[in-house]
């Protein structure tokens, strides 16, 4: 697992670039995907320590996605969710589904920066 | 010979028309790299300590792309230093760009501008021109000068949108929630609901929908009962179910005797994805809806419709 690589999943160019703008001083390799197949892919070869995924129908669909970019039983890489949907039964969902963290937009880019530099610290401890 | 002439005039229109879409499909990639760069350095301004340096547009397309940038950012987060906003609008001209803009462009675009206007101004220099605007016949462009004055003063919101003269729409009552949820419009729920105009109760059922406030169930049962407009009386019956509250009134019972079979259907299903039980809604409503209900709860339409 590289704990310098932060992998975001968005089928939006600017709102990743948002996140990436807001994570580019925390000193880690920050990967753009668009589809959950590059998603995977890319977490394979690259081992992040964080997936930000910012769409939760991506993992609503029934595509397995997270037990995909989380093959063995660890609890890494961390992953948060992003998305514009604010009803209990999506989140409790996406938290049953193994999601660390659920956020919703209009997000405030300081705390997310404050959690996922937590979120690194603490997962590179367990290197 | 009339045949060469004309195969080498399609050739050259064809090569003409394979440049122009190059050019143009690659000044799009140009342009969107531009506004992503714009993005990520706004972004990373917001947050950085200190004087942070502050990205710079000279033409017109930067301008452009410098502004589709800062909607994007301030739409999707609610920390923004509004001071920062003004202040790369000032050192980039953007207001007077944007005013120019307003001037020329086709009401598509002129929407698209006046979104950008309440994005990064927060006086009241323009409202003469939005409330000008907002009496305009083309629907996109009032709603747009609708949410511009709302960003551009946001006390004066309730003022605002009880004088309009025209119904809120899905698109102008969703970008409200959403400059609701940045907290860029202090609106109490009360005042809306008790209002007398339709407008402000639409508004007040949406947001107690989208917050699920049923702190204010009193209110709207107080709607269904005196409104004696029928839009807000069907929003206060699918807000009442949204909050899963009970639907078991005369004035209740009233409105649904009187809805056409489709505005019938329509509220079945809504109960349906609410959770209202096949029984519950055979007490409600007649035998041909209810038994409707009971195929669509049956169906896989209703799990279609969770996701």
């Amino acid at each position: 697992m590289e704990p310098n690589n932060i992998l975001i999943l968005s089928p939006s160019r600017d709102i990743a670039a948002i996140i990436e703008g807001a994570l580019a001083d925390l000193g880690c390799n920050i990967f753009c995907c668009a589809t959950p197949q590059q998603a995977i892919e890319l977490s394979s070869t690259l081992r992040p320590c964080l997936v930000i995924i910012l769409r939760a129908s991506t993992l609503l669909c029934g595509s397995e996605l997270i037990s995909r970019l989380r093959p063995t039983p660890q609890r890494l890489p961390t992953i948060y969710v992003i998305s514009w949907q604010q009803s209990e039964q999506t989140i409790l969902s996406l938290l049953e589904m193994g999601v660390d963290q659920y956020m919703t937009f209009p997000i405030c880019l300081s705390r997310l920066r404050a959690k996922a530099s937590a979120t690194l610290k603490k997962n590179s401890q367990y290197q | 010979m009339i045949y060469i002439i004309y195969i080498v005039a399609v050739l050259a229109l064809a090569f003409y028309y394979a440049a122009a879409t190059l050019i143009i499909l690659r000044r799009r990639k140009l342009f969107t790299r531009l506004r992503l760069n714009y993005i990520r350095e706004v972004s990373a301004a917001t947050l950085c300590n200190g004087q942070p340096p502050l990205p710079r547009a000279t033409t017109s397309r930067e301008r452009t792309a410098m502004l589709e940038a800062l909607h994007t950012i301030v739409s999707h987060s609610y920390d923004i230093d509004s001071s920062l906003i003004r202040q790369i609008a000032r050192i980039n001209h953007l207001e007077p760009f944007i005013i120019s803009s307003l001037k020329r462009r086709s009401p598509l675009k002129r929407s698209k501008y006046l979104l950008f206007l309440g994005t990064i101004s927060t006086t009241e220099r323009h409202s003469t021109m939005l409330e000008r605007t907002m009496q305009s016949a083309h629907p996109g462009l009032r709603s747009c000068a609708l949410i511009a004055r709302l960003c551009t003063s946001p006390r004066e919101a309730v003022a605002t949108l009880s004088q309009i003269d025209f119904d809120l729409q899905p698109f102008d009552i969703m970008h409200i929630i959403m400059l609701l949820r940045r907290g860029a419009l202090p609106l109490a729920i009360e005042p809306l609901l008790e209002s007398p105009c339709p407008n402000l109760n639409i508004l007040g059922l949406a947001i107690v929908r989208t917050f699920s406030l049923d702190i204010v169930s009193r209110q709207i049962y107080d709607l269904t009962a005196q409104s004696p407009d029928l839009r807000v009386v069907d929003d206060a019956i699918l807000t009442l179910a949204t909050l899963k509250c009970s639907l078991h009134r005369h004035s209740i019972r009233q409105r649904l005797a009187s809805m056409s079979t489709p505005q019938r259907k329509a509220l079945c299903r809504h109960l349906s994805l609410e959770g209202y039980s096949p029984q519950r809604l055979q007490s409600l409503l007649a035998q041909p809806e209810s038994d409707y209900a009971k195929r669509f709860i049956a169906s896989y339409k209703r799990e279609l419709a969770h996701t």
